[in-house]
């Protein structure tokens, strides 16, 4: 399917553990589950799933689905897709309604999905963790994310990392390398200025959110993941010298216009497609990108690479990664070992693993990359990661660890800075103080433990 | 001892006569009330109880999904009225307000009235501006999206017509981006109040503009003194349509720029969506949602007094 974006090779080692997320977030402890859900499915029913994936991002998950439905004589799986600004949104009437989906992927981490732990809406998926062997696939800092209480609440579809996305031909033409330092970087863009590029970087800024997590990304790099956690689960603050720093280092980016003259102008989709195009030469994004960027980008789509993000201290250059979407089973379901059933299909089986990463996403846990045909760019991404996992590997989306109103915050100071109405400090203190008053609230991410079986 | 009973006769004839009458009213009451018994039922359970339960959750915290409440009196609304964000979509909203009944009530009653005085394609024009009113209010969204791009249609035609200079991002820009947004929900509006005033217009009596024309009066004094004037219970009616619309609006600013840049374009109903249901702060989007509405009922009622003020 992806013959003419791939090629068959292996990045790092024959078998690559691509899914460590270091966030060091807490050993592991105790535990426990409820009784054994992980029989076989049987009886009759139907899987109500809905999911909130971008276009083109769930199209090997939709097909391995329809392909596990047909092995199934007594079930059905009914798909209801909305986009990732639906979802969410449609999933609290419905749960609390007593209505809901059966299995749903959503958001992984603090605010909604807690909500819908707390209210014991989402099913204990501790029983299967532990029957299925998910135990020996999903790695414990990455488990702790998605429990609560012990207990294991949803299964991630991916991992995800971002990077600087850039045109290699672009690069080629003009004699340029990839940058490894910060100073590099910022050479590369200027060659790219004097080239006539008015837009090296693609921010995406009247969306915010894309250029918010090259921030993020920058935030990480300068204090690390120890500052990262410090901040999350200690006593650190998001106004310390690395947080200022960096959003220093992003407001000189806008100053020297390597954002454009108007990154609030252009959306994401409008952006992808002047990179798509060869109009924009970079663009900070994620791995979430390249299965729809397969059919968006055409004939383009080999000539798209990524590097790391370079220090913006100095310091070492990190690994990235966050969980992407994670799935729940609705705690009243009457499919509930059959929702179990087919999660174990998805993201479990050796054969549904290559596909997905076949179709451009990461399965989660270990994966053998030496005979998979991998599109390009993904190599390119996961090469990346290999390079820099030894230094300690960062969040890829901070909004996936914090509450909604931090993330909020983060993208009005960001246009704010974009705008020129916000300074880096006072971005780094409306953050800030919204970080203190949700964690005053009770809704910040817990240091939590993974599930003991 | 005959006259008084034929008295007692008349009296009672008439007393049954009125007890008909009576019952044959009361009956006809009792048809009306079973008549409307099906609308108030559904008023009742689909407006009136949500407003309630709507009231009654602002004085709780609860995350949308969670079996218990905590009772929190009157803290979500001490606390919004101390959310900076809030009074900003406050702001915006009343900006958004003005400029959009602004445009629709001026802009539309001058609109109807040269369409009321145009010889002929009157109904061509009624349809051409009324077919947004019918377009779906996310289409109407993506529509203006794409105008307002740095490469859209607008910008284009000022780079046509020498005015290159002001090109820009129009919804990038936290100055330009509600105004923008109003503008393009007036547009969506827009046609509704030409045919509500063009209706109003057909149905003053043509002689008053007859004498005003034996006065030597012009169009324009034609306008502001017997138009304006005969219409004034027709420009209330748009108005309050017009502005209560405009206080609800969520769907054009959602699917353009969901508040921003900046929370430039951040209006009551989008920050009480945010709020709630992407933060799952339901109590507190409740207490915004009650204050939308009392600001909504504040201003239709000031209006309709001032109209009935102005009648007397």
């Amino acid at each position: 399917m992806f013959a003419h974006h791939s090629g068959r090779r292996s990045v790092g080692t024959a078998a690559t553990v691509i899914a460590v997320v270091a966030l060091a977030l807490a050993g592991c402890s105790s535990g426990g589950g409820t009784d054994s859900g992980a029989d076989e499915p049987a009886g009759d029913g139907v899987i109500n799933l809905w999911y909130g994936f971008e276009p083109g991002q769930a199209d090997a998950v939709t097909e391995l689905i329809a392909q596990w439905d047909e092995d199934q004589p007594n079930v059905t799986v009914e798909i209801t897709a909305m986009g990732p600004e639906l979802n969410p949104p449609s999933l609290l009437p419905a749960l609390s309604a007593g209505e809901g989906p059966d299995l749903w992927a959503g958001n992984i981490g603090p605010g909604q999905p807690q909500a819908f732990i707390d209210a014991g809406l989402a099913r204990d998926l501790t029983p299967y963790y532990c029957d299925f062997g998910w135990n020996d696939v999903i790695p414990d800092e990455l488990a702790t994310i998605s429990t609560s209480d012990g207990k294991l609440f949803a299964i991630a579809n991916s991992i995800e990392s971002t990077g600087m996305f850039y045109r290699k031909s672009i690069f080629e033409d003009l004699g340029l390398e990839v940058p490894t330092t910060w100073d590099e970087l910022t050479d590369v863009t200027d060659a790219l200025v004097d080239n006539g590029y008015e837009t090296p970087i693609g921010a995406a800024g009247q969306d915010a959110w894309p250029v918010t997590q090259l921030l993020g990304a920058m935030w990480s790099s300068a204090v690390g993941p120890d500052g990262i956690e410090k901040t999350l689960f200690g006593d650190g603050t998001w106004t310390e010298d690395g947080f200022q720093q960096s959003t220093q280092k992003f407001a000189d980016l806008q100053g020297k216009g390597y954002f454009g003259s108007e990154p609030l102008a252009y959306t994401y989709q409008a952006t992808m497609a002047d990179f798509y195009n060869g109009v924009v030469p970079m663009t900070y994004t994620g791995g979430f990108v390249i299965p729809g960027a397969q059919e968006d980008a055409g004939e383009n789509f080999d000539d798209i690479g990524v590097f790391a993000l370079p220090s913006v201290v100095d310091g070492p250059i990190y690994a990235n990664a966050s969980p992407g979407e994670g799935w729940y089973v609705n705690a009243n379901s009457d499919v509930a070992d059959e929702s179990a059933d087919l999660i174990n299909f998805l993201f479990f089986t050796d054969e549904s693993r290559t596909k997905i990463l076949e179709g451009g996403l990461v399965p989660v846990g270990p994966v053998d990359v030496t005979e998979v045909e991998l599109p390009s760019v993904l190599e390119e991404l996961l090469s990346e990661q290999d390079k820099y996992r030894e230094n300690g590997t960062v969040p890829a989306f901070i909004e996936g660890l914090t509450p909604g109103p931090i993330f909020d915050e983060m993208m009005n100071g960001v246009q704010g800075v974009l705008a020129g109405s916000t300074s880096p400090d006072q971005l780094t203190q409306s953050v800030q103080t919204a970080w203190e008053t949700e964690k005053e609230a009770g809704n910040t991410l817990d240091a939590s433990d993974a599930p003991q079986c | 001892m005959a006259a008084t009973s034929t008295r007692a006769q008349a009296l009672t004839q008439h007393q049954q006569a009125r007890r008909r009458r009576l019952r044959r009213g009361g009956r006809r009451t009792l048809i009306a009330y079973a008549f409307l018994a099906p609308a108030l039922i559904l008023y009742v359970m689909f407006v009136v109880r949500p407003m309630f339960e709507l009231f009654g959750m602002s004085f709780f915290t609860w995350n949308g999904v969670s079996p218990t409440r905590d009772f929190v009196g009157l803290d979500n609304f001490s606390r919004l009225f101390a959310d900076s964000l809030f009074w900003k979509s406050f702001r915006n909203n009343l900006v958004f307000v003005v400029l959009l009944v602004a445009f629709n009530v001026i802009v539309g009653l001058i609109t109807a009235s040269a369409l009321a005085r145009a010889p002929r394609g009157r109904l061509l024009f009624q349809l051409i501006f009324f077919l947004p009113v019918v377009q779906a209010s996310i289409v109407t969204a993506l529509v203006w999206k794409w105008i307002y791009q740095p490469d859209g249609l607008l910008n284009r035609l000022l780079e046509v017509v020498g005015l290159g200079f002001v090109t820009r991002g129009w919804l990038g820009d936290p100055d330009t981006a509600l105004p923008a947004l109003a503008l393009a929900a007036a547009w969506s509006g827009f046609g509704l109040s030409v045919v509500i005033f063009l209706a109003g217009i057909q149905g003053i009596d043509q002689t008053l503009y007859d004498a005003a024309k034996v006065d030597g009066a012009n169009v324009r004094q034609m306008f502001f003194n017997v138009t304006v004037p005969q219409l004034r219970p027709v420009v209330t009616v748009v108005f309050l349509l017009e502005m209560i619309g405009a206080f609800q609006t969520f769907d054009i600013i959602w699917a353009t720029t969901r508040g921003g840049p900046i929370s430039s374009t951040e209006v009551l109903a989008t920050y009480m969506f945010k709020r709630g249901f992407t933060e799952a702060q339901f109590g507190y989007g409740a207490a915004v949602a009650v204050t939308l509405m009392i600001v909504v009922l504040t201003a239709a009622l000031v209006s309709l007094f001032v109209r009935e003020r102005n009648e007397d």
